[in-house]
């Protein structure tokens, strides 16, 4: 039956942050847009591109380096990261040629809690840095019930992209 | 486990949370089947959006619905099953209709792992969407428990055997990913160790999903006790307070 345990407290474990690589950068684009031909591509946003992609979406622009593949055809991948309160989302989205979503696939997701959070550095070092990661196969990495993950940032990143390839779509 | 083996963890927004699906198989083509998961994922959540004028659930609550699809029929029924069995503990019932968000979510992580197992018969297959998780896999495994803390840090690891499912549900306004918070629940109780984290393991998601909210707002542990728990297949409960006490640990042996 139901045993009622009113006083023992559970001690906090130390610091917890992990991270969890779903698919590289290549196997994303491949299930997004399947069998076209894409080629990566670095842009450096203007000054004035940034304030327009921010102004049309509502969106901040925090990286103004665009990782985005690209198909003759101009269906691009984004390769983008959101920061939310505990976690560094790096993820894929296709987009159409006419801008409408083709569909989106998280690249990475990385935890952290406690007082990494707070520094400065830990966000950092996610800020134009690239993926190069290599699939985690057969990992035993634990599955987290309780999530207060939210897809939130990863909606309001989409929505900024859908912009920036509104913006860049002319020069891709 | 052989060695020919293949892992595949897929991972995508939707039901407001991350779904992540893994899958150990033999199969060379499983990213299609976990590629059509994704689809039946977004075809049900289309299915139970209650704030998408034109899903199923909002033409049901419109009364525009003569034949309900089935998917809508099972969790209207199960949820009103549950209303009564809570005495109101559990109630889906607003000024606006059903609104299903506190098991559809368990429901659909239910569907989503049985479509694929479907799919990939022999494949090991988990679906997780955002701490709503359902064990379709020979082996065990670890799950950890968000606890309530100062920062967060705290957790309690567990073991979710084969073919069962954990749902975790909170009162933390920002961390409910269950459709509208304030409409399911007629109750708050004011003990000292009052629940706000409630974690589940049963027979299947849904049923873990909708008994977290059972748990979030029963009054005390004897209203628990008095549920047939046991014969709708819930097999643990955990409970913590929100400064991390266990206030209720409880398994069905």
């Amino acid at each position: 039956m139901l045993i009622p345990l009113l006083s023992s407290a559970l001690t906090p474990t130390t610091l917890v942050a992990r991270a969890e690589v779903y698919s590289t950068e290549e196997t994303a684009v491949s299930l997004i847009f399947k069998n076209l031909k894409m080629n990566r591509r670095e842009i450096e946003l203007t000054d004035d591109q940034a304030k327009a992609i921010e102004k049309s979406s509502g969106e901040t622009v925090r990286n103004r380096k665009i990782v985005v593949f690209v198909a003759p055809t101009k269906e691009a991948v984004f390769i983008d990261k959101v920061i939310g309160k505990h976690e560094l989302i790096t993820y894929a989205t296709g987009l159409r040629p006419d801008g409408s979503v083709q569909s989106i696939e998280i690249i990475e997701y990385k935890e952290t809690y406690g007082s990494q959070v707070k520094n400065d550095e830990w966000r950092k070092q996610f800020v134009g840095k690239n993926t190069a990661s290599k699939i985690k196969v057969g990992s035993d990495i634990k599955n987290i019930s309780g999530a207060t993950l939210s897809s939130a940032h990863v909606s309001a990143g989409v929505k900024r992209l859908v912009h920036t390839y509104a913006i860049l779509k002319s020069i891709l | 486990m052989q060695s020919s083996n293949r892992f595949f963890k897929r991972v995508k927004p939707g039901l407001g949370t991350l779904i992540e699906i893994s899958v150990e198989t033999q199969e060379e083509n499983a990213q299609d089947s976990i590629s059509s998961t994704f689809l039946e994922i977004a075809r049900l959540e289309k299915i139970f959006n209650f704030f998408d004028p034109d899903s199923d659930l909002s033409k049901m609550n419109r009364g525009e619905m003569i034949e309900l699809p089935s998917e809508l029929k099972e969790v209207v029924l199960f949820a009103s099953d549950l209303k009564n069995l809570s005495s109101n503990r559990f109630n889906p019932e607003t000024s606006r209709g059903l609104d299903l968000g506190g098991i559809s979510k368990g429901f659909i992580v239910d569907q989503a792992a049985l479509f694929l197992k479907e799919k990939l018969p022999d494949a090991q297959v988990m679906v997780n969407a955002g701490g709503d998780i359902r064990n379709l896999s020979q082996d065990p495994t670890t799950i950890e428990l968000r606890i309530p803390s100062e920062n967060d840090e705290a957790r309690k690891t567990m073991e979710l055997q084969p073919g069962l499912a954990v749902a975790t549900s909170s009162l933390n306004a920002q961390s409910l990913c269950i459709g509208t918070p304030s409409a399911h629940y007629t109750s708050i109780n004011t003990s000292i160790h009052r629940v706000t984290t409630a974690t589940v393991v049963a027979n299947n998601c849904m049923t873990a999903d909708a008994f977290t909210k059972i748990v979030l707002f029963s009054n005390n542990t004897e209203e628990l006790s008095a549920l047939p728990l046991s014969s709708y297949g819930v097999k643990q409960i955990f409970a913590f307070s929100k400064d991390g006490h266990s206030v209720v640990e409880w398994a069905n042996r």
